[in-house]
């Protein structure tokens, strides 16, 4: 990059590249939802076979070529915009430059050099020459205590001033001071320009048409670096709330930015945006996707980086012991087995969600959106089917004890076919049903789930995850919202309910050890509205277990006894005096072939549509 | 002082009693739960073999011959079966699940739609289990049969006219347990 080059750049060339590469991502994320939901809907509808199974696998491929295609040109545009904002305030500063040399009368040379007329005092009757003087960038501080770079630049800026006073011509030292802003100008787009072309080079796919795990794996390496390099232009947007925050503060953040400027958020800050309560389910979904793409990459690549296990036992040679643990096993053990643990569980639910996207159509499944997706602690998954944002009726469940991020499937599925329950009673209006794996929940019942701090950690994000589609949906009476708790996320209800307010219309303790309250009017849906279903079999312990660890209510010895103490007086809501409406429960189905929960998903479904009248009373 | 003491000790004589119940309950509690777990529960048939694209394609059938047996023309909603896994008998497992409705009908319909059913029924394989009023505020009239050639069972209400809603008659038809290929191939089945 030099003088000439920087004065005929027009920094529009690359926005307008960069909108080109934004609306490509736009059209790409909208054919991934073609190719993923509508297309292959058709696709199902009254076809089936083996040639259409091979149809929906190939679209499949398709879809993921068209997500991959939106995340990279989503970079592309961002890089670009980011490129552009440097190099349009380098140009700012060289178009300055230029026009203080005009205004002096000083011209500019095609080199950057800067001719200054003869000035001064006459001296022998003749006035100082006049010149040309070429302009020095300063080097870049390091800002250090020990700055060699800062200190040259004072040296020099020392010793210009000096020789400006000096002389006799007042216009060399304008000239020297224009110069140098120039090439200050030029050094910077120059700077700009190494940095960005082997970044933008970068992010060209390799040609072949299947989207592998290293090609996500790619994906968040590329985002790394294009973050990195567009820091400063990061900085240049307002930023977000801290974490944490009113939802409401998280939504008029996002709508008080261009859409340049969420694009790049949404690029380079998937998982922040991702977790963001109170954002559009679909911006949500959008970056939460790609953050479960890059994962699934990375982590299959990590898996399949750890050797196979060797053989435990191998013999020992002798009669007796026969076989004896094998020192190549135990190396293995110690060096993978963990991570190997923990990357085998993420993948299963990661696995387990992209299934479900991969059904979005089929028998009817409305579209999913992924609007919570985190690998961290015990892992995170929230999971709607159908939009939140525009549904008549809402519901969201609250998994119990041993939920962790391979429990998914399970609670995606039981959603789904929430979802369809619900639609049969209320056709014709918009349903949405949430698997909210949103805490870190017990992982066993005696002594983990007899303790309260799980749910007391977990209530305050799940009143703004509450909050936030309250506000998304437009009020407290634009949906009416069921939360479901099963055994421990009942309890997870009851504290929410203690922590703040926790927005539902409705809410259904299934199996619950108990809400923290001693009656329903204490919890937020109010009396009428909290609705009891003990569940069948293994369950039906868990009330009791409740009971006698005190999850229902306050008493004044339980640091005495285990976490909580025994408080036998203290209600569960399938006790009648805690004040719920009591279910019927499968035992009432007189069939065989009744699943544990087919009498009570149907029941949840009476409420979830609100129709309270017609649901069976235990 | 002696007052005091007096009291100290009468609180800790309950505590004593109630830790001991507390470790009886325990210990029953845990025994439950760890039977539980380690045993897989047993159905009392022989689930058949079956794959979930065929049991989707029956159960979608059956739901069809039920809407005929109604005799009743209403909008129906669209959505098909779904695949469950049996879990709790065997990761193997599975049974289909389809609720549908068939609604913008009036009262009567519902009512000649449960009375062409119930005749029916009887005269299509069907067993009536359970004939009456359903246990809500509604009372709307509700039919549980089940039908042991096909290995289906049905739970019908008939939604009368209320401030929660219009008339449509419910329909829930479940299957019993059929036996996949393997496991693995329920992963991804919804």
């Amino acid at each position: 990059m030099d003088y000439a080059t920087l004065k005929a750049l027009k920094p529009s060339e690359f926005t307008e590249a960069a909108d080109g590469y934004q609306s490509v991502s736009a059209m790409a994320d909208h054919a991934y939802g073609s190719a993923e939901g509508q297309i292959t809907a058709r696709l199902r509808t009254g076809l089936s076979g083996a040639a259409v199974n091979e149809a929906l696998v190939q679209l499949r491929g398709l879809a993921q070529n068209f997500h991959y295609t939106q995340v990279e040109c989503g970079l592309a545009a961002t890089s670009l915009n980011a490129l552009a904002a440097s190099f349009t305030e380098a140009k700012r500063k060289l178009d300055a430059a230029v026009s203080d040399a005009e205004a002096q009368k000083f011209s500019v040379g095609a080199d950057g050099s800067v001719s200054y007329p003869p000035g001064g005092t006459e001296k022998d009757g003749k006035l100082p020459d006049g010149g040309t003087v070429t302009g020095s960038a300063k080097g870049k501080p390091s800002g250090n205590v020990i700055d060699p770079t800062k200190d040259a630049n004072d040296l020099s800026a020392a010793l210009e001033r000096q020789a400006a006073n000096i002389h006799p011509n007042p216009n060399f030292g304008k000239a020297v001071e224009i110069a140098n802003r120039i090439a200050q100008a030029v050094a910077e787009a120059t700077e700009a320009d190494t940095q960005w072309a082997p970044r933008l080079r970068k992010l060209k796919a390799d040609d072949d048409l299947t989207v592998s795990d290293s090609d996500w794996a790619d994906v968040q390496a590329d985002t790394g670096e294009v973050r990195a390099g567009a820091k400063d232009y990061l900085d240049h947007i307002k930023p977000p709330p801290p974490k944490g925050s009113d939802p409401k503060a998280n939504a008029d953040w996002w709508k008080g930015l261009s859409p340049d400027e969420q694009s790049a958020y949404l690029s380079l800050n998937g998982a922040q945006v991702g977790a963001m309560d109170g954002l559009p389910s679909v911006v949500r979904d959008e970056a939460n996707r790609t953050v479960l793409a890059e994962k699934h990459g990375e982590f299959q690549l990590r898996l399949n980086a750890i050797p196979p296990q060797p053989q435990k036992y191998v013999p020992s040679g002798r009669d007796y012991p026969a076989v004896v643990l094998n020192p190549a096993w135990s190396e293995w053990d110690k060096k993978y087995a963990k991570d190997k643990e923990f990357l085998d569980k993420n993948l299963k639910g990661m696995n387990a969600i992209q299934d479900r996207f991969n059904a979005t159509g089929k028998e009817g499944l409305p579209e999913a959106y992924l609007l919570g997706f985190d690998t961290g602690g015990g892992g995170r998954a929230i999971v709607a089917n159908g939009n939140p944002d525009s549904a008549d009726h809402t519901a969201v469940f609250v998994p119990g004890t041993y939920t962790d991020i391979t429990k998914s499937e399970d609670y995606i599925h039981h959603m789904s076919e929430l979802w369809k329950e619900t639609h049969a009673k209320a056709p014709g209006q918009d349903v949405s049903t949430i698997t909210w794996i949103g805490y870190d929940a017990p992982q066993s019942i005696v002594p983990e789930a007899m303790k309260k701090h799980y749910a007391e950690t977990a209530a305050p994000d799940l009143n703004r995850f509450m909050q936030g589609l309250e506000n998304l949906q437009g009020g407290d009476e634009k949906s009416h919202t069921t939360i479901i708790g099963h055994s421990y996320g009942s309890t997870v209800l009851g504290a929410a309910s203690n922590a703040g307010d926790l927005r539902a219309d409705d809410m259904i303790a299934v199996g619950s050890p108990g809400m923290l309250v001693e009656h329903a009017k204490d919890l937020d849906a109010g009396e009428g509205h909290v609705w009891s279903q003990a569940a069948s079999t293994l369950d039906d312990q868990v009330p009791l277990g409740g009971k006698v660890a005190g999850l229902g209510g306050p008493t004044d010895w339980w640091e005495d006894m285990l976490p909580f103490g025994t408080v036998w007086g203290s209600n569960v809501p399938s006790d009648e005096a805690f004040g719920a409406n009591i279910m019927a429960n499968d035992a009432d189905s007189h069939t065989d072939y009744w699943r544990d929960h087919s009498l009570s998903i149907e029941n949840q479904a009476n409420v979830v549509a609100g129709r309270y009248d017609k649901v069976q009373r235990g | 002082m002696a007052e005091i003491r007096a009291t100290g000790r009468t609180r800790r004589t309950t505590k004593t009693i109630r830790a001991t119940a507390l470790a009886v309950a325990l210990t029953g509690l845990l025994s439950t739960l760890s039977v539980g777990c380690s045993n897989v529960k047993e159905l009392n048939y022989t689930p058949a073999r079956m794959d979930p694209e065929p049991a989707r394609t029956k159960t979608k059938q059956v739901s069809s011959s039920l809407l005929e047996m109604t005799g009743v023309k209403g909008k129906v909603t669209e959505p098909g079966p779904s695949v469950t896994r049996c879990r709790e008998y065997g990761d193997d497992l599975f049974s289909m699940s389809h609720p549908w409705s068939v609604y913008e009908i009036t009262d009567e319909q519902v009512d000649t739609g449960i009375t062409n059913l119930r005749k029916a029924l009887n005269e299509n394989g069907w067993k009536i289990t359970k004939d009456g009023k359903a246990k809500s505020q509604a009372q709307d009239p509700e039919i549980y049969a089940e039908n042991d050639a096909e290995q289906f069972a049905l739970h019908v209400t008939g939604s009368k006219k209320s401030a929660t809603g219009n008339p449509m008659i419910l329909f829930k038809v479940v299957s019993k347990c059929f036996k996949a290929e393997s496991a693995k191939s329920l992963d991804g089945e919804y």
